[in-house]
């Protein structure tokens, strides 16, 4: 059944995409066996931080720069959510750490796998969860990340005169558009994940106090609500790095445009 | 020296004078946060159950537990002081011992400052008790109000209007579960859900207007192809695992849940990308009245590939991630990647998959919707066009 799935999305994507689906199904297929090794290499025990350092980078090399070309708005894009990650992660950290969120949640242990599978494995799970939600968040902050530079590039190139402050205004803007969706992407998608796990708590009688306090809500919630306020950090944070990027004097922005302009000029 | 000094420290004035109503704001929402939990964190007497605040830990390290692979799990047992903050015995101490493995995923490590419900017993006046769970709803108190604020600082009022679409979807979600557990079935309920949904979320946000009208149609007419796609895939080729299916009790309707959870799962992207299609259509129409339809297809295709890629990205990292855990513990219990992807994952995957092809599909189907939705207004803008030349 995957199987067939897996056929008619790449038909799909092809045919709808045409050469660039080809390369979003290249890029997707990369992101599987980059999460693939990721997880092998956890669970041979390596520690999880480094694993999701480096995967993320290599996400976020094949998601943006490989899909989007080596522009401004892809390096704009990269530089952006990486502050984000930094900032998130003391915070995801903190929380996941003070709830004690991993491993087995209430509702698990009464599933019947419990039972076959040893669980002396000898990875720290505390550590795995906060890779969790980090992973969890990063395609939505990167696919709100190049919306934002994308549409502010655009105005810079249709208005070159425009300064930075008008930038960082329309930029403001296209933020507010997509805000709405992109949040009631995430909420759908995890009602939909959770259907099974609300009528649970509907037909054990969950008490208001006891769903706010359970380990299973909180392990759910904590997965929407970083992606959430990922999703919203990154449009202010996207939308100054590629106002800056595109014109301000600062010595790293200069040379990076100069580097792009003589490379597309090699390129074209 | 001292000049600079003095410039940057008026440059620090001009900057604080300049931004003075933004630092009130910020300095009174963090007052308020930092309140809030506060009062989160020692809301004791709200609650019947009893909470303890643990105010010591000893935590030693007892013996080695071998695993699957010769693993060498190591297992600590920890004795807790803990204060009681509620009900008959507020005020007293007791003693509880916890034991836990260094994955922790049967068992819990506990720190000192912790807060955690326990249940006691007392046994002619010699309290014993047990730890049930953690105390958690500070953190989701707090987490939810920082949430909006962020919403509401960088969206305004379409933040606003966010929440409230946030406040009705989950609203109309707990409806529909509560007519399910009364014996409504869940086929019927995914129609309701799909429908109410996808009218009121487009509606409040993006208001009564073509764009929001044809962001609907397409989104209707999307998740009706896929159900197709899933109806036809079901019917030729081998059943999903369904035993395997997370939180199953009883009997409940295994096929109609899991169609139903991926139709809804997908739902948001495929409006994402039926909104944002339908908005940059009538952008185009608007801003250049004259374009051909082939010009107008030309540039939606290329409006599609932009968001093509990264949507499926967004679908693909936040349904994999949450089965992170359970993957790489069953990986060490010797599960075969292929297993694992059948039976394991194999939920996780459909959904993503069904999901792109949602996406993907959009993509042609909110094109074609707008066209037809835009066609008149074109028609409009092109007969009084030479009259405004004129």
């Amino acid at each position: 059944m995957l199987l067939a799935l897996g056929i008619i999305l790449v038909v799909l994507m092809v045919v709808v995409g045409g050469d660039r689906g080809v390369g979003s199904v290249l890029a997707l297929i990369a992101n599987m066996v980059i999460m693939f090794f990721a997880i092998k290499l956890i669970s041979m025990g390596v520690n999880p931080y480094v694993i999701v350092l480096l995967a993320s980078l290599l996400f976020l090399s094949v998601t943006l720069i490989y899909q989007n070309g080596t522009n401004m708005k892809s390096l704009a894009a990269v530089i952006a959510v990486i502050i984000v990650m930094v900032i998130l992660t003391c915070f995801i950290a903190v929380v996941v750490n003070k709830t004690r969120i991993a491993g087995y949640s209430e509702v698990d242990r009464y599933e019947e796998i419990t039972m076959y599978v040893s669980t002396n494995i000898s990875v720290k799970m505390d550590q795995v969860m906060v890779c969790v939600v980090l992973l969890g968040l990063l395609g939505a902050i990167m696919d709100t990340s190049i919306a934002i530079t994308t549409a502010v590039y655009e105005i810079h190139r249709n208005n070159p005169h425009f300064g930075s402050k008008q930038l960082l205004r329309s930029g403001r803007n296209v933020g507010k558009d997509i805000m709405g969706t992109t949040v009631n992407t995430l909420l759908l998608a995890t009602v939909g994940e959770t259907i099974m796990l609300n009528v649970l708590y509907l037909k054990f009688h969950y008490t208001f106090a006891k769903l706010l306090n359970s380990k299973s809500f909180f392990q759910e919630f904590c997965l929407i609500i970083f992606s959430n306020i990922g999703c919203l950090l990154i449009i202010p944070i996207s939308n100054r790095v590629i106002s800056y990027l595109l014109v301000s004097d600062l010595k790293v922005a200069v040379w990076l445009r100069h580097y792009l302009a003589k490379k597309e000029e090699e390129e074209g | 020296m001292d000049e600079t000094g003095s410039r940057n420290e008026s440059k620090l004035k001009n900057y604080i004078v300049s931004y003075k109503k933004q630092i009130i704001t910020a300095t009174a929402l963090l007052i308020l946060v930092v309140a809030v939990f506060v009062f989160m964190k020692n809301n004791y007497s709200l609650y019947k159950d009893t909470i303890g605040t643990i105010v010591k830990a000893n935590t030693q390290y007892t013996t080695n537990e071998e695993g699957p692979n010769k693993e060498v799990d190591k297992q600590y047992t920890q004795t807790l002081t803990i204060k009681i903050r509620n009900g008959e015995y507020e005020g007293k101490y007791i003693e509880i011992t916890n034991r836990y493995s260094e994955t922790q995923m049967k068992d819990t490590r506990y720190s000192k400052g912790d807060n955690v419900f326990i249940t006691i017993e007392n046994k002619d006046g010699v309290l014993t008790g047990a730890i049930r769970d953690v105390k958690r709803d500070q953190y989701v108190v707090v987490m939810a109000l920082i949430f909006i604020i962020l919403l509401i600082t960088i969206s305004g009022k379409q933040g606003i209007l966010t929440i409230l679409s946030l406040v009705v979807n989950i609203g109309i979600f707990l409806l529909f579960m509560r007519r399910y557990i009364e014996g409504e079935s869940f086929e019927i309920l995914t129609i309701a859900m799909v429908l109410s949904f996808s009218v009121l979320t487009l509606f409040i946000l993006g208001g009564i207007n073509r764009k929001s009208i044809g962001a609907v149609i397409s989104s209707l007419g999307t998740v009706c192809l896929i159900t197709i796609i899933y109806q036809l895939v079901y019917r030729f080729v081998e059943k999903p695992p369904y035993e395997m299916l997370d939180y199953v009790v009883g009997h409940d309707d295994f096929k109609g849940i899991f169609t139903g959870s991926v139709i809804i799962g997908s739902l948001g992207a495929i409006m994402d990308v039926a909104i944002t299609m339908n908005s940059s259509i009538c952008e185009l129409i608007d801003t250049t009245p004259k374009i051909t339809v082939k010009d107008l297809v030309r540039s939606a295709r290329e409006i599609g590939y932009d968001i093509m890629g990264t949507m499926v990205n967004v679908l693909f990292f936040t349904y994999i991630s949450g089965s992170l855990p359970m993957t790489i513990l069953k990986f060490k219990n010797g599960y075969g990647l292929l297993a694992m992807i059948r039976y394991n994952v194999f939920f996780e995957a459909a959904r993503f998959l069904l999901g792109s092809i949602g996406i993907v599909l959009a993509i042609p189907v909110s094109t074609v919707v707008a066209l037809l939705i835009f066609r008149r207004k074109r028609k409009q803008v092109g007969k009084s066009l030479p009259t405004h030349e004129n």
